[in-house]
Parts: structure tokens; sequence; C-alpha cells
């Protein structure tokens, strides 16, 4: 079965967040900003940082998401970049971990993919009602390539939407 | 393929780090042909270090696996080390240790409980393994958080640290810095406890046989970083003398070197192989629960180097806890050291087994040669002979069990192929 999670909190799922003396929302940021658009995740990061409600972590590989989640989180976002991309700096919102693209089936934690770790993390029930997985279609991953100009607008769209978020919670 | 012959091919195995597959043939009930076949691509890091400043191979090397780079850097600074004739003792040898600790906190609870259980409880998988033991699979992941935060304090960061440099670190913490890991370490060393006695009780498949096990072996403690290699047949060697006694061949299937012992054959090594040889040298409590649950000593069923793994993960605890309490923060970060030329071997205990390297330093001290030899391409040969002794009894089992217990028979030696593809040379013969 499908399990579809919140695109955006309800706002009775707001209203219970602002109460509880849990982490409002946290963010992973996940890629390697040395990696030209797989940059895109560090970058969200630096744009949120000092943002009240968000605790955010930046994270070089899905794999490291499964250690620091601790399954008291309100809401957990995760922003990466995609490969194979058609339209760099398209933004996919995604909020089934089910339909996440597990093309690459699970082959060892040198390259454990973020659908397999999410689904792992459900799992254990480390994941929260409110998930929300950005997508951002990246040009290029060469070493040391700057970030490219479309991805690095989409990072700003996506930076608004989570601090629009946490504002929300205030 | 005539009708009595059978293909048993696992063309991309599952559940080990890095690119591999399997290939086994057999013809009228006899074994005809087994391959542990390594395709990753080879990393030319021997090459790659070439021409490079001496205090850039920690850092280079480290780069080699993301699961293991501590043992990289470690056996890089000794090797170096030996060249510039420096010993690091006293609090810097401890936190050494110390690190070396979290690593294999970390990687051997990685191995056991989401690579390597799944084939013991039936599953193809973690994530199909997770939904049933929940609590196993949160408390493992808890435990190997413990051992990545020891790895971040001393390395500077989880995956591939900077810290670690020849004659010590760049930067040690406060002693009240170390100090609040305790608390954690203690909850490690329970929770490790608890699984220990939890894998003892799994059904392990009946296999023994005598291996040749090697291993360090120091005379005051359980092997990391330093002792001679040693084994069960006699050996007795330093690193220094390992190319005389340890021969590397290439094999066409496979992209990664086989090793084997000199007039001997193939060999073992990592967490079985250092127990097996060096129970003495444990804390009781953690020879006391190895009784308790039944160990056998020597363990000869490759199958159960999962309870070596946790084993060794309880001895991690109480090593680490121990550094805690007597850590005292030393004057300097690392000691002070002349650049030489010359030759440096080192050997040190990666989780995954001895990992040897040598350089050759020109005298302002940029590599000249390089040579890594990492676990895995030991144990390579030594999986293919126990595919092959195995073989005929797998076989009489059905076909998708027999490829399962094929691939759990690769999966007993944890092997990290990515670490493994180096080999330099490639040789075709035609007619």
């Amino acid at each position: 079965m499908t399990r579809v999670y919140h695109v955006r909190p309800t706002s009775s799922d707001l209203n219970s967040m602002r109460n509880s003396g849990r982490v409002k929302i946290r963010v992973f940021c996940v890629g390697n900003p040395q990696r030209g658009d797989d940059g895109v995740g560090h970058i969200v990061a630096d744009l949120l940082t000092g943002e009240e409600n968000i605790v955010l972590d930046k994270v070089r590989t899905p794999a490291e998401i499964l250690d620091k989640l601790t399954g008291e989180e309100e809401c957990v976002i995760v922003v990466d970049a995609m490969e194979k991309a058609t339209t760099p700096g398209k933004v996919h919102r995604l909020t089934s971990i089910e339909n996440l693209s597990t093309k690459t089936p699970w082959r060892s934690t040198h390259s454990l993919t973020l659908p397999e770790v999410l689904k792992i993390a459900e799992s254990l029930s480390l994941i929260p009602k409110n998930l929300l997985v950005y997508g951002v279609e990246g040009a290029s991953f060469e070493y040391m390539a700057p970030v490219s100009e479309d991805v690095m607008r989409a990072c700003y769209v996506v930076a608004e939407e989570i601090r629009r978020l946490a504002r929300q919670i205030l | 393929m005539s009708e009595k012959t059978r293909e048993y091919k696992v063309d991309y195995l599952a559940r080990v780090e890095g690119e591999g597959a399997l290939y086994i043939k057999v013809r009228g009930g006899e074994v005809v042909d087994v391959k542990f076949r390594i395709f990753e691509p080879p990393r030319l890091f021997e090459a790659i270090l070439i021409g490079r400043m001496y205090h850039e191979i920690p850092d280079i090397t480290a780069r080699i696996c993301g699961i293991c780079p501590i043992a990289y850097q470690m056996s890089s600074v000794h090797a170096i080390e030996q060249i510039f004739g420096v010993s690091v003792g006293g609090p810097l040898r401890e936190l050494r240790r110390l690190v070396y600790c979290g690593e294999w906190i970390e990687s051997h609870f990685l191995h056991a409980f989401l690579l390597h259980l799944p084939d013991f409880l039936g599953y193809d998988d973690a994530i199909q393994m997770a939904k049933d033991h929940p609590e196993q699979v949160k408390t493992a992941l808890r435990v190997k958080k413990i051992g990545n935060d020891i790895v971040a304090l001393l390395g500077g960061r989880e995956v591939h640290p900077i810290n670690v440099r020849v004659g010590g670190f760049y930067k040690v913490p406060t002693k009240d810095r170390l100090y609040h890991l305790k608390n954690d370490l203690k909850q490690g060393k329970q929770l490790t406890i608890q699984l220990l006695e939890w894998v003892s009780k799994l059904d392990f498949p009946e296999f023994e046989l005598d291996y040749e096990f090697v291993s360090l072996k120091h005379p005051r403690e359980y092997p990391q970083n330093e002792g001679l290699i040693v084994s069960n047949r006699g050996l007795e060697i330093s690193a220094d003398e390992f190319e005389e006694y340890f021969i590397e061949e290439q094999v066409q299937h496979s992209n990664a070197l086989h090793t084997y012992i000199k007039g001997r054959g193939s060999y073992m090594v990592g967490p079985l192989a250092r127990i097996n040889l060096n129970r003495d040298m444990l804390y009781d409590g953690v020879r006391e629960m190895l009784q308790q649950v039944g160990f056998p000593q020597p363990c000869i069923n490759p199958f159960m180097s999962i309870i070596a793994r946790v084993a060794e993960t309880l001895y991690a605890f109480e090593e680490s806890l121990r550094i805690v309490d007597e850590y005292v923060e030393p004057e300097r970060p690392a000691v002070e050291y002349e650049v030489k030329g010359g030759r440096g071997c080192a050997c040190t205990e990666a989780p995954r087994g001895i990992l040897y390297h040598r350089y050759d330093l020109s005298p302002d001290g940029k590599v000249v040669s390089a040579k890594i030899i990492p676990p895995t391409a030991q144990n390579q040969k030594r999986i293919e002979d126990d595919l092959r002794i195995m073989a005929p009894s797998i076989i009489k089992l059905p076909r998708q069990k027999a490829v399962w217990r094929f691939e759990q028979a690769v999966r007993n030696y944890d092997p990290c192929i990515s670490c493994a593809t180096h080999f330099l040379r490639f040789e075709l013969d035609e007619e």
C-alpha cells in the first residue's frame, strides 16, 4: 500500500506542531558542494541558517539521514539534487516514499539511495506524518563545477517555501 | 549447456560493499568452476599517490573507502613513521586506538545488522527485515551512530575524516570533550551485549573448515595498530616481510588481485581470524560473554563471523571506555619528526582484516612507489575456496535457496569490493 505523506501540514497539524515540544521541522540537505549542482542541499541549508523552528542537517550521503532521524520530528524535509534530469532547475515535490524511484536496487552502503533510506526509516517508524522531499533537477555534477543558474534560482524557491512553512508554525 | 551441467549466477551481488558477481558451474555433481568476480573498475590509487607528498597520503588513501577510511589512514601513517623513525606513544597512541574503535563499531554493525543479518532471518534486504524486527534494527543503528560519533570527534567528520596525520593528529580533544562520550559508550556497550546474545541464537549453517587464520598479534593488547603478522599455522613475521610470504596474483575474471601465502594458498583475515588468534587479549567480560553464548574456540564456521563482529564491537566499547577514563590531554597533537627518504611498511587491522601499506619516499618526502593490499583482496581466494568446498552440499538445495546460500557465504567475509579493486597491469595472451 502506498502511504502518501502530507505535502504541507494541515491547519490542525500546524496547531499540533506549534504546541509540541518536539523538533518542528528537520531539513536534511543532501549533497556534495564540490560537485556542481549536487550542492543544492547545502545551498538551501545556507539560505535557511538562523531560521526559527528549523533544525538543519547538511549530509553528504542519504545513509547519514538514518543516523540522525530520531522519530521525534514533527516534519521532515529532504532536499537533494536529481540526476539524469531534462529540465535543470525544475523542482519536484515528492510526498510518497513508495513512488520514489528505486530503479537502482539495494546494493551497498556505498550507494544506499534516498528512497531506500526513507523506506528503512519508514519501517522503523522514524518518518513523521509530514514528509516532503524536494528534488531539484541538476545540469552538471562535475568536480568543482559552479552551481548552474537555473539550479541556484531553484534553491531560493525551495528555501522560501520551507521558510514560509516554518513561520506558519510560529 | 549440457543436460548435466548447471550454472548458478548472481550477476550483481547484493548487500556487499561495491560491485561484484558470482559464477558457479557444476557438471554431473562436480563443481568445475567457481568465480567471485569483481567488476568494479580499478581505482588506481597506488598510481595516484606517486609524486605526492608524504603528508597527503593519509587523506588520499582514506578516500579508498567510505566505510573504513581510518584503517587506510592508520596503515599509511605507521608506514611513513617507520621511514622517519618516529614512534607515537602515550595519549596520541591511545587516541589512535579510540578512533579505530569508532570505525570498528560503525563498520561491524553496518555489516552485521543491515547486510548480513537478513540472510539468517530470510529477508531479501534490510528494508523488509526492518518491518518485522524494528527494535533490533533501531538498536543497531543507535550503536552504529556511537561509532560514527567517535570518528567524527577524533577525525573531524564521520565520512572520510581529515584529522589524522603523520606523528599524531592535527587537533586533539580536551579531556572534558572526550569524557562527554562516556554515557553513550556505556549505553552502546549494554546494547551490544543484548545484540550479541540475540545473534548467537541465529540458525547457523553447518560448515566447518580447517582455515589458516591470519591477523596481527600484540603481546599486551587486542591488535589494531601494531603487532606481528601471525597465523594458526606458525606464520610469525613483521610487516616488512609481508611481501616475502604473501603473493598477489592477477586473475582474468576479477579486477582485484588475489593474495595467497607462498607455498600454502588461501587464508582468512578479519574478525573471525582476529578472535581466534587473540581471544586471550579480549577483556574478561567479552571472553565470558563468548563462552556464555557458546562461541567455539577456535570457531571454524565462517557463518558465525557475525558473532565475531558483534563481540569485537563489544571489545571496542570496553576499550573506548578505558581510553576515555585514562586519557590525559597531550601537550602537542603530534610528535615532531624529520622528513627522510626510504621504505616503510605497516599492517593494521581494518574491520575486515589486515591492511598492508608499503611506501618508498624520496629524501624530500615524495612518494616514489606505493603498494596497498586491502583485506578483501586477501580474502578473495579464500571466498572462492569456500564456495568450491560448500558447493556439493549447497547444490542439493532448491535452486533459489542454493543461490541464497552461496551469496550468504560471500557475505560471511563482509567483502569491501571498492577497496579491493586496484590492479594496475593487464596482460592479454592471444594466439
